[in-house]
């Protein structure tokens, strides 16, 4: 069920309708039978697994803050650790595991004559976000940074919570399980932010990302057939296309869960306006790199240990972070990238430091200069976008031959333009839109902004807005989220 | 409890606003297409071939296996021989019940009769989803209409389906898009059966089999029987000859239909006007020469169908015995 569908939206209607006129002690019910069916309109099997996920990390949560020794709190976070995580290294990396080894064994020509033994299965949708969601809960228990939850319906409502369970935000316990409880009612102002919210969400993913999606997939798809101008287009259309896809979606399930009275993590904070690359991750999927801050970086000394050490550990985290999008090589490398970016960035910090701290010719004010920020968020953003590369390509051979590609100008292009020029003038448009919109969110976010104009103008908008997502959703090409895969 | 209704009643209207501009913007693009006229062995679209408040002897229903009684100027020899104005309504590719109904609906909406409807059904259209509500053939080249969009909604075909339809609006060349009417019939004559391929069609059609749905799809029959009481003609459902023993579902259709009309013919009322009636010809015309394919006429085989079944059916369509 998508958040941009009919069926969705009856849905949506119809569970808040209950939600409200419901007393509060029987809203968790509703709520955790609409996730679950939320859920399983997308897998009916794999519900069993969430189920029996939840039930593993309720149970070692309770057992762990009862148990008195240290040793027996030890068994049960690794009990519910391995099984959570054992089911999704299972689920989502076994194949790529077995293929590897054997891609590489066959290299040095052993297991030549063997086929690798992989099993055909479907990847539990969500799994990466709610068994995230599981393990930060079951750390945060062990560390006595939050009591465990007593009622396993509460529980199984924060780990199958509908309007994030397909693509997060990934929500920690402390934050959530508390607004469960708490009774709420109705609010007006807080419904028509949400609905606000839930339609700039379609706008981007439906309108913008759906519609640049065409021009990035054909020159991808097709990376040999392409060299100079269209793949560097593709290359930024896609830097704009995951992050409509993703923060539409994002912005679509906190506007969901804002209208019955939840709120959920922002996920975005315009991070194409970052001016470093370590600002770009405090601004990115804010919710996985908080919870790979807190559950690899930290714990693994962050940067409180000698250099080396410190760079070992950005480079392990973003690695692992790069590995968790999904099962494949371009996401290692993608992941390997950001590390090394940052790596770098920080001992360019150093010598920059060392160089204005020292010097006499006024370094400090140019470093505080409005073009050196532009010139700084241009480098990011031109990072950044080099590394989606990596992401969006098929193969990691494809990412290689891409970058090539990007400095072959002159080379023979298809003779038929990727789309048509009308297109690809609705498509810049849609992006210097976006930027400009995204701008003007250093101020006023645009929902609020919205909210401030006359009823008149307000209305205009939505209906604009609306018809925007009803006409690229009949005549578009309807993609899927990007992040549903992972 | 003031707060939610002031939000109940924003949202209200402000879906009734619009609702009016969808309804408005609907209506503006339906017909849009209507003076584009095509005769029927020119396109494969019936919307851009039925006119308005035109009187035909006789109607067809069908599949491919009906559409090729149009296909390479097939409809001229038909009409030749009967003798008789002919409209097709057969949807290559489709033509199940379903899209049957709605083609037969709109075409009485626009005001036209036909005296004789002949239902040329295949077993496969009371079993398959894809010759029924997943068919994506039966509006592919048709015009938008807003009453055919009501139609497919009370028919509950799925969302895909109306959105596809929805996206005809766009479409306005209609000229190479009706090209298609598959000229060289004449020239095509089923050489030999291969039992191979023979056996892997039967298993095809197995494949796309539900039966769950059997009962659904032949409750379309009854609509259809009940249409044309309402405007007056009446309606023969034949199954053509197909060269293949014991087709798969080919019975259960056969007794289904008699079930149906006989029910039909009681409670509907029907059987004064002997306006339902029934021929399974399927295993007759059991000749390669007739066919292109193990199914499909070639010219000869619908000239030869024409002269030798259906002037009879015409003339008499109840007591006739084959």
């Amino acid at each position: 069920m998508l958040f941009n569908s009919l069926q969705f939206a009856l849905f949506f209607i119809a569970l808040t309708g209950l939600h409200f006129s419901l007393p509060h002690r029987f809203r968790w019910v509703v709520m955790l039978a609409a996730s679950y069916y939320f859920y399983m309109c997308w897998s009916v099997g794999y519900i069993l697994l969430l189920v029996i996920s939840s039930l593993i990390t309720w149970y070692s949560g309770l057992k762990i803050a009862q148990a008195t020794d240290r040793q027996k709190r030890k068994f049960f976070l690794i009990v519910s650790l391995s099984l959570n995580l054992g089911a999704l290294l299972f689920f989502k990396y076994f194949n790529f595991f077995i293929s590897s080894i054997f891609e590489i064994s066959a290299k040095f020509n052993l297991l030549a004559a063997i086929d690798a033994p992989l099993i055909k299965i479907m990847l539990p949708v969500g799994i990466s976000f709610y068994t995230f969601q599981t393990v930060s809960y079951i750390i945060d228990v062990y560390k006595g940074k939050i009591e465990p939850e007593a009622h396993f319906g509460i529980f199984s409502l924060y780990v199958a919570f509908w309007p994030r369970i397909v693509a997060g935000p990934i929500e920690r316990a402390g934050r959530l399980i508390p607004q469960f409880k708490q009774v709420v009612s109705f609010d007006y102002k807080r419904a028509t932010d949400g609905f606000r919210l839930i339609l700039w969400g379609m706008i981007k993913k439906v309108v913008i990302a759906d519609y640049l999606a065409i021009y990035v997939n054909q020159v991808f798809d097709n990376c040999q057939d392409y060299t100079g101008v269209p793949v560097i287009t593709a290359s930024i259309f896609f830097t704009v296309q995951i992050y409509c896809d993703f923060s539409g979606y994002s912005d679509m399930a906190i506007g969901t869960a804002k209208v019955m009275g939840y709120e959920l993590t922002e996920n975005f904070n315009r991070p194409y306006f970052s001016s470093s690359l370590r600002e770009f991750w405090q601004r990115w999927h804010i919710s996985l790199s908080t919870w790979f801050r807190d559950y690899v970086y930290i714990p693994l000394g962050g940067n409180r240990v000698i250099k080396l050490r410190f760079y070992y550990n950005l480079l392990i985290t973003f690695l692992v972070s790069g590995l968790w999008h999904g099962a494949n090589w371009t996401f290692v490398i993608w992941g390997g990238l950001h590390g090394i970016y940052l790596v770098v960035e920080n001992i360019f910090e150093e010598i920059w430091g060392r160089i204005s701290t020292n010097s006499t010719i006024g370094f400090k004010n140019l470093e505080n200069s409005r073009l050196s920020t532009y010139f700084r968020v241009a480098i990011t953003l031109f990072l950044v976008n080099y590394a989606w590369i990596f992401f969006r390509a098929n193969t990691v051979s494809d990412a290689f031959e891409i970058t090539k590609r990007l400095f072959i100008f002159g080379g023979k292009n298809p003779d038929s333009p990727v789309i048509a020029p009308s297109a690809f003038v609705l498509s810049l448009f849609f992006i210097v839109s976006l930027f400009a919109i995204e701008f003007k969110e250093q101020k006023i976010k645009i929902e609020h902004y919205v909210a401030s104009l006359p009823i008149t103008v307000r209305w205009s908008i939505y209906t604009l807005g609306l018809w925007a997502v009803i006409i690229s959703t009949i005549f578009g090409v309807k993609q899927e989220f990007i992040y549903f895969q992972f | 409890m003031r707060q939610s209704k002031r939000f109940i009643l924003k949202l209200a209207a402000f879906a009734l606003l619009n609702l009016a501009i969808m309804v408005s913007l609907l209506l503006f693009f339906s017909g849009k297409n209507r003076d584009i006229r095509f005769k029927n062995w020119e396109t494969e679209s019936n919307l851009l071939v039925i006119r308005e408040d035109e009187v035909y002897d006789v109607a067809i229903l069908g599949t491919s296996r009906g559409r090729v009684f149009s296909r390479d100027s097939n409809h001229l020899t038909v009409e030749s021989i009967l003798q008789k104005r002919v409209v097709n309504l057969s949807k290559g590719g489709g033509g199940g019940l379903m899209p049957a109904k709605v083609h037969l609906s709109h075409f009485y909406r626009r005001g036209n009769r036909a005296n004789q409807i002949l239902y040329f059904v295949d077993p496969w259209i009371f079993f398959c989803p894809i010759n029924n509500e997943n068919n994506t053939f039966f509006l592919r080249d048709e015009p938008f209409e807003i009453s055919i969009l009501l139609d497919l909604i009370l028919n509950r075909f799925p969302s895909e389906r109306i959105i596809s339809y929805i996206q005809m609006i766009a479409v306005d060349d209609w000229k190479s898009i009706s090209q298609y009417a598959a000229p060289g019939l004449d020239k095509l004559t089923l050489k030999a059966i291969d039992p191979v391929k023979l056996e892997e069609a039967r298993e095809h059609y197995l494949g796309l089999y539900d039966y769950s749905k059997f009962d659904h799809y032949s409750s379309f029959v009854s609509d259809i029987n009940r249409l044309t009481k309402q405007h007056n003609s009446k309606i023969t459902y034949i199954m053509l000859p197909i060269l293949m023993e014991n087709f798969p579902g080919a019975k259960e259709v056969d007794e289904k239909l008699k079930k149906i009309i006989e029910n039909d013919l009681t409670s509907q009322n029907l059987r004064d006007k002997n306006s339902v009636n029934y021929h399974n010809l399927i295993d007759k015309m059991q000749d390669r020469q007739f066919f292109y394919d193990h199914m499909h006429f070639n010219n000869y085989g619908v000239a030869h169908f024409t002269k030798t079944y259906l002037i009879p059916i015409l003339d008499n369509p109840t007591s006739v015995q084959f």
